[in-house]
């Protein structure tokens, strides 16, 4: 049987998970080889909510990558679906509302998970209007009107 | 504005929003995680397409300055992983048309099939004819006047006149203008080469050159930025056509040019120690005597070479026999030691030269892959034995297409470019090269 990692979440809610899984995390994975993870893993500022998409999110990675070895023969047949598949998987994953989004953006930062921070920030950032993005990350426009059309007349192909 | 400036304020910024911040977010159960970072923040930046970032400089002061800024520029160039562009013009009812194409999603690895996806075509490039693209940048020139653009920002800037040029001050019809990019990667340094060349006095019969050589330095629209004479013991010359040059490793630009008493010389500039030389040529190598001279010189591996190019001549027997190219490869700089070898495709591939029109084709070399492929592009051939010049046009055919040559396997294919519209149906197009980098430098 494969070793377990536990992960304790900001509200005190214990997960168990395959020490594969955890070692998807750049941050656990350092944890693990300093041999640092007995008694849980305390993440004060990743959520329950947060925590159990992390997880999902690793654990379908994991699965994926094995099964891509597993299949490694039959690459140019299959691989290429896999791929697709998920692809498919994780733009389905990412269909949450915005402030989970955000939590798993920076819980995908702080626990160093490339692929899903990729994910998360595209997502995040896809199609966006300049207001939207104000919005999202709070920022005060400090430009005047006019400097801000002479900004857009700039860039105006940017906006079609 | 400065870089640590920019800094200040957001740290600021962040401390006096996260109360608000708070207390929007509990609205949504879940407990505010953490504030985004100024590093994250660039991270998700760098992320995204350049159409994107372009469009959120409009997101305030602080957004458009580090968007623009030589530390995001350069991180962005890191990360981003751009998928190849081929870069064309098209002559569209007397107007000229600018487009890109890149790689189907389905054929990204192998190259194998191009879709015009971008049309980079403003309205400020009329007049201006193109030659050259090189990381993400490209020169148009008009005469002696030339713009930088850059693909990936769209913007476009002139370039100052080289005011100190002795040559340009003259009314002497015979002037000449020719601009080069190039990147010296020591000083991180977008440079502008330019070759200014008119005719010296008649010697007999005998034509000779008078040339000047000058720098830029691209970005930043520093108001110290101005034209540098560089001097050189080299000997005066013109720079032949826009097209016979080449770039290795950003850093060595090399052209063709034509000497005293005609002879044609290869030069070199070094973007870094912004030297010039004259290379000693192949023995065995012979120009034609006029112009074109159905010679070009190659990035051959990362290598300078001449390339004698397949050309089919009305009365020969077309592709169907053989093609056969002979490359002459400089093997070692400091010694002027070339190679030479004489590469003859496998009948086998003969099939994939049998294009619509064979009669007169020749295929010209216009860059290189990342890979080391040799980008050839269909030209026709036109030899008048009436004035005994040669010209050479793009192929009129509305089938846009051109041949990728691998030299290591010998291996020619055909790479078919799919219009994305009927709007760009014409029979006048030509390739300006292939690029493989998207720069946000702000000029």
């Amino acid at each position: 049987m494969s070793k377990k990692i536990i992960f304790e979440s900001s509200e005190g809610e214990s997960f168990e998970v395959d020490e594969a899984v955890a070692l998807e995390c750049q941050t656990i994975k350092n944890m693990i080889e300093d041999d640092c993870t007995d008694g849980g893993i305390p993440l004060a500022n990743v959520n329950s909510a947060t925590l159990t998409k992390v997880i999902d999110y690793c654990k379908k990675h994991v699965e994926a990558a094995a099964a891509a070895e597993a299949n490694a023969g039959d690459k140019d047949i299959y691989g290429a679906n896999k791929d697709i598949e998920l692809k498919t998987w994780d733009e389905e994953f990412v269909k949450v509302d915005q402030p989970l989004l955000f939590d798993l953006m920076l819980a995908a930062n702080f626990l160093i998970i490339p692929g899903l921070l990729d994910l998360t920030c595209k997502t995040m950032m896809r199609g966006k209007t300049v207001l939207q993005i104000r919005e999202i990350f709070h920022i005060k426009k400090d430009y005047t009107d006019a400097e801000e059309a002479e900004v857009r007349k700039e860039n105006a192909w940017a906006f079609e | 504005m400065t870089f640590s400036f920019d800094l200040a304020v957001v740290l600021q910024r962040g401390r006096s929003r996260t109360k608000r911040r708070r207390r929007q977010r509990d609205i949504y159960k879940s407990e505010p995680s953490q504030e985004i970072t100024f590093d994250l923040m660039i991270d998700i930046l760098t992320r995204l397409p350049p159409k994107s970032l372009m469009r959120f400089k409009s997101v305030s002061k602080l957004w458009s300055s580090l968007i623009c800024s030589k530390n995001f520029t350069n991180c962005f160039r890191k990360v981003s992983s751009p998928r190849p562009r081929l870069y064309m013009w098209l002559g569209i009812d007397n107007k000229n048309v600018l487009l890109s194409s890149s790689s189907s999603p389905k054929y990204v690895s192998t190259m194998s099939s191009l879709v015009v996806d971008q049309d980079l075509t403003i309205p400020a490039m009329k007049g201006y004819s193109v030659s050259q693209v090189f990381h993400g940048l490209m020169c148009f020139t008009n005469g002696q006047s030339a713009q930088i653009y850059n693909t990936t920002t769209r913007q476009l800037v002139f370039l100052p006149a080289i005011e100190e040029s002795n040559l340009l001050a003259e009314n002497d019809k015979s002037k000449r203008t020719m601009y080069y990019l190039g990147h010296d990667s020591i000083h991180d340094q977008y440079k502008v080469f330019c070759t200014v060349s008119k005719r010296g006095k008649r010697v007999g019969n005998l034509v000779t050159w008078v040339s000047e050589h000058w720098v830029y330095v691209l970005g930043g629209g520093d108001v110290s930025s101005r034209w540098r004479n560089i001097p050189t013991s080299c000997p005066p010359h013109r720079p032949l056509t826009q097209f016979n040059t080449i770039n290795i490793h950003g850093r060595m630009l090399y052209y063709l040019a034509r000497t005293h008493l005609s002879k044609c010389v290869l030069v070199s500039f070094d973007m870094i120690s912004e030297e010039i030389s004259v290379p000693q040529l192949p023995e065995d190598l012979v120009f034609w005597p006029r112009l074109p001279i159905m010679i070009e010189i190659v990035d051959w591996g990362g290598r300078v070479a001449f390339l004698d190019y397949p050309d089919f001549e009305d009365e020969g027997d077309g592709f169907e026999n053989e093609v056969v190219m002979k490359v002459w490869v400089m093997e070692d700089a400091e010694t002027n030691l070339w190679s030479s070898k004489t590469l003859m495709l496998p009948p086998s591939q003969m099939n994939i030269l049998n294009m619509p029109v064979v009669v007169n084709l020749s295929l010209m070399p216009r860059g290189t892959t990342r890979e080391g492929e040799v980008i050839f592009v269909p030209q026709i051939v036109r030899y008048s034995k009436r004035t005994l010049n040669i010209s050479i046009d793009p192929q009129e055919t509305t089938d846009f297409y051109i041949f990728i040559y691998n030299i290591q396997k010998n291996h020619m294919r055909k790479v078919e470019i799919t219009k994305s519209s009927t709007r760009y149906v014409t029979t006048k197009w030509d390739v300006i090269g292939l690029d493989d980098v998207e720069n946000l430098m702000y000029l």
